[in-house]
């Protein structure tokens, strides 16, 4: 059996985003990682905490700190951001490492693969829908167009090329909306005239639009409140969408598991389904399946 | 030495190199008593007693005692009486006492449904009182305490017996309120088991619609409200149940001084679980407009059931984990081949005749939904308790949309009245 095969990774640095908490089940995990750290001689790492600011503000700083930061003497290679609602594997900073330095260097953000809270859980993943898409972990890593940075690893050219603010929610106007906005732009600057019109392609977006629109309108509830069709892209998808613009690449390292902490109201409901799931596992253990 | 047909089994098993492996059956012959108190006519009174007389039970001898309770204006008495001599006399080990202190005028039929006194409930309590006395003084393994207007099939006792369980009760449904003939009003059958006092189906982890479900699936459930026809096994007699009012506690409501309330209550406070054994076929003579029909059930009820099950046929078993003592088993009910339990018991039962009991060895596969158990082979006994063709429990079936081809259940309950019109308007279409 060979080795298993070392590789030079330069410094980076660890930030840990919160607003203010900590769960117990992340400090846990993160003094394990840093222990793994410790022993497998990954040490060219600062550790810092970023806290009290929205989620935008705070990656913004951590960037700029990473940015601005060295270990001796050279600049950082690398950025992960973990935050504080996660649970991880002690290793998952060595998966990051290896997948963006090794098994897919081409690769200039790693991602973990990691679920939202609401159901149905699905991951972070986007292979190219716009959309957060089903899939399963333990695939290795998938390319994709946008994922979560509830835990990232972001190489430094792509801040270096990307311009400051880094990460920004950005609005989410309907199609419609914004193709009303180009052809209002297009006759202002073209002297009343959008030539854009004249292309075919231009009735077939516009159909597709008004269909999407008038698909969400039916969506509505008769009481939604003006406003409700507006939305917004997060800061981590928003990221995404501009590193790609820059020609950057994304993938999803899917055995990188992190587990997402929630919290829940405990109800009668709970009860019933607990009892309910006791009742069952005794009928499985007696060869009865329903 | 003579051995016994079991013992000489086992001792030729020991040098068969391929054994079917089960436990010796147990010798001891159970004492029942089987008692109720009696108030109807002998229109009602000829099916109860040609039912309950020709029960099928395994390794039990069968005692009867009836109370009347007859006021002295129940032109019914005489007739009644006299058939009930003519049990006692013909009938090995049965008795009938006379009560005379009913006034007659704090129960009576009318036309949709019955009409209790809180005096009527007190009496019937004191006189179920006296019966759970005599099982106790006579020493009695169980008592069967059924009312003299339910009508049980032959296999009711065995299979309350079969439950295992301190105080359990056969499940029948009733119009309680029989719907006129010229009334519109839709009117749903019930059980005579309940899940919360006064009569509540739902609680304790079931909406109403899955409590009913369950009983029509013919499963063993427990509830916190049961009467009418109840098996008590001695240890819950001695224990302390009784029919006695219990101070306070009972939530107010129709039939809340019901005397089965009282002994629901007193059981729970005794830590005694009630449990409803949805498997016998039982039909309740409740309203005089259908006394007639009392011969049809009776022959519906003593018909012959398969001896070995067919595909599709009702089944009720046991299964116990060989190798999981602490595990309590389990009482499945359903259509052979449909049953939902592993392969390998559902197919050993299939070669099985009612009351045999066989060993299976099951092998748990790679994808079994309990973890600890795959790839792991455990050693299970099977017994068929019983078998017969399918159909559904009397009465509520009136109220249930049963696919032709697949028999489906709709239970009607279920459906918002103009849901339920529309349904049976494309059930007739069809």
């Amino acid at each position: 059996m060979t080795e298993p095969q070392k590789i030079q990774v330069g410094a980076g640095m660890v930030v840990l985003t919160t607003y203010g908490m900590v769960t117990a089940e992340t400090a846990q995990s993160l003094l394990e990682m840093r222990a793994f750290c410790e022993r497998n001689g990954l040490r060219d790492i600062m550790w810092t905490w970023i806290s009290g600011a929205l989620v935008d503000k705070t990656r913004n700083e951590g960037v700029r700190t990473f940015l601005g930061a060295r270990v001796n003497n050279q600049p950082l290679h690398w950025l992960v951001f973990i935050d504080c609602d996660m649970t991880f594997q002690p290793n998952v900073l060595d998966l990051l490492l290896a997948t963006a330095y090794q098994q897919t260097p081409w690769a200039d953000i790693v991602g973990a693969y990691c679920q939202l809270r609401g159901k149905p859980y699905l991951p972070t993943t986007d292979y190219g829908s716009g959309l957060w898409e089903a899939s399963d972990p333990h695939c290795g890593p998938l390319e994709v167009i946008r994922t979560g940075s509830a835990c990232i690893l972001i190489k430094r050219p792509v801040y270096e090329k990307m311009e400051f603010p880094w990460y920004g929610v950005r609005p989410a106007p309907r199609p419609i909306d914004m193709l009303t906005e180009v052809d209002n732009f297009a006759r202002i600057k073209m002297d009343g005239e959008n030539p854009l019109r004249e292309h075919p392609a231009w009735s077939k977006l516009e159909t597709c639009a008004i269909q999407d629109a008038q698909r969400q309108q039916a969506q509505l509830p008769p009481n939604a409140p003006p406003g409700a069709l507006f939305s917004s892209v997060g800061e981590d998808s928003s990221f995404c969408d501009r590193a790609r613009a820059l020609g950057f690449r994304i993938v999803v390292q899917t055995d990188a598991v992190v587990g997402h902490l929630d919290r829940n109201v405990i109800t009668p409901d709970d009860h019933k389904k607990a009892m309910q799931e006791l009742e069952q596992q005794q009928r499985w253990a007696t060869g009865v399946l329903v | 030495m003579v051995l016994t047909k079991e013992e000489r089994a086992h001792a030729e098993s020991i040098l068969d190199a391929n054994p079917t492996l089960a436990p010796i059956p147990p010798k001891q012959v159970a004492r029942i008593l089987v008692a109720s108190v009696i108030r109807k006519p002998s229109i009602v009174l000829a099916p109860f007693l040609r039912q309950v007389s020709t029960q099928v039970v395994e390794r039990a001898e069968l005692t009867f005692h009836w109370v009347t309770d007859f006021a002295a204006s129940d032109t019914v008495a005489p007739e009644a009486l006299t058939a009930l001599s003519k049990f006692c006399s013909d009938t090995p080990r049965s008795t009938f006492t006379q009560h005379h202190s009913n006034l007659g005028a704090d129960y009576g039929d009318g036309p949709t449904t019955r009409h209790w006194a809180p005096s009527a409930f007190a009496r019937m309590g004191a006189l179920k009182n006296q019966l759970i006395q005599k099982a106790l003084s006579e020493g009695f393994d169980a008592l069967w305490l059924i009312d003299a207007d339910v009508i049980c099939d032959n296999w009711t006792l065995q299979s309350l017996r079969d439950c295992e369980v301190p105080i359990v009760a056969g499940v029948y449904w009733t119009q309680w309120q029989r719907p006129l003939s010229d009334s519109a009003q839709i009117v749903h059958a019930g059980p005579q088991v309940w899940l919360r006092h006064p009569y509540q189906l739902d609680g304790h982890g079931y909406t109403e619609a899955e409590f009913r479900a369950a009983l029509i699936a013919r499963k063993l459930l427990r509830v916190w409200g049961l009467g009418a026809c109840t098996l008590f096994r001695s240890e819950a007699l001695t224990k302390g149940v009784s029919f006695a009012p219990v101070l306070e506690g009972l939530p107010a409501g129709p039939m809340s001084d019901g005397e089965d309330r009282h002994l629901a209550e007193r059981a729970r406070r005794l830590h005694l679980p009630l449990f409803a054994d949805a498997w016998p076929d039982i039909w309740h003579m409740y309203h005089p407009a259908e006394y007639a029909d009392g011969l049809k059930w009776q022959a519906q009820l003593s018909a012959l059931r398969p001896v070995t099950p067919s595909f599709g046929d009702l089944v009720s078993v046991r299964i116990t984990n060989l190798e999981q003592p602490g595990l309590a088993p389990q009482w499945v009910r359903g259509r052979l081949g449909m049953l939902g339990v592993v392969p390998e018991i559902e197919e050993a039962l299939a070669n099985l005749s009612v009351r045999d009991e066989r060993v299976v060895r099951v092998h748990f596969p790679i994808h079994y939904p309990l973890e600890q158990y795959r790839l792991k082979s455990f050693l299970f006994h099977v017994k068929l308790l019983d078998a017969k063709h399918y159909r559904l429990p009397p009465v509520v079936s009136r109220e249930l949309l049963v696919g032709a081809k697949t028999g489906a259940i709709v239970d009607a309950t279920t459906l918002a009245p103009a849901q339920l019109e529309a349904a049976l308007e494309e059930a007739t279409a069809l």
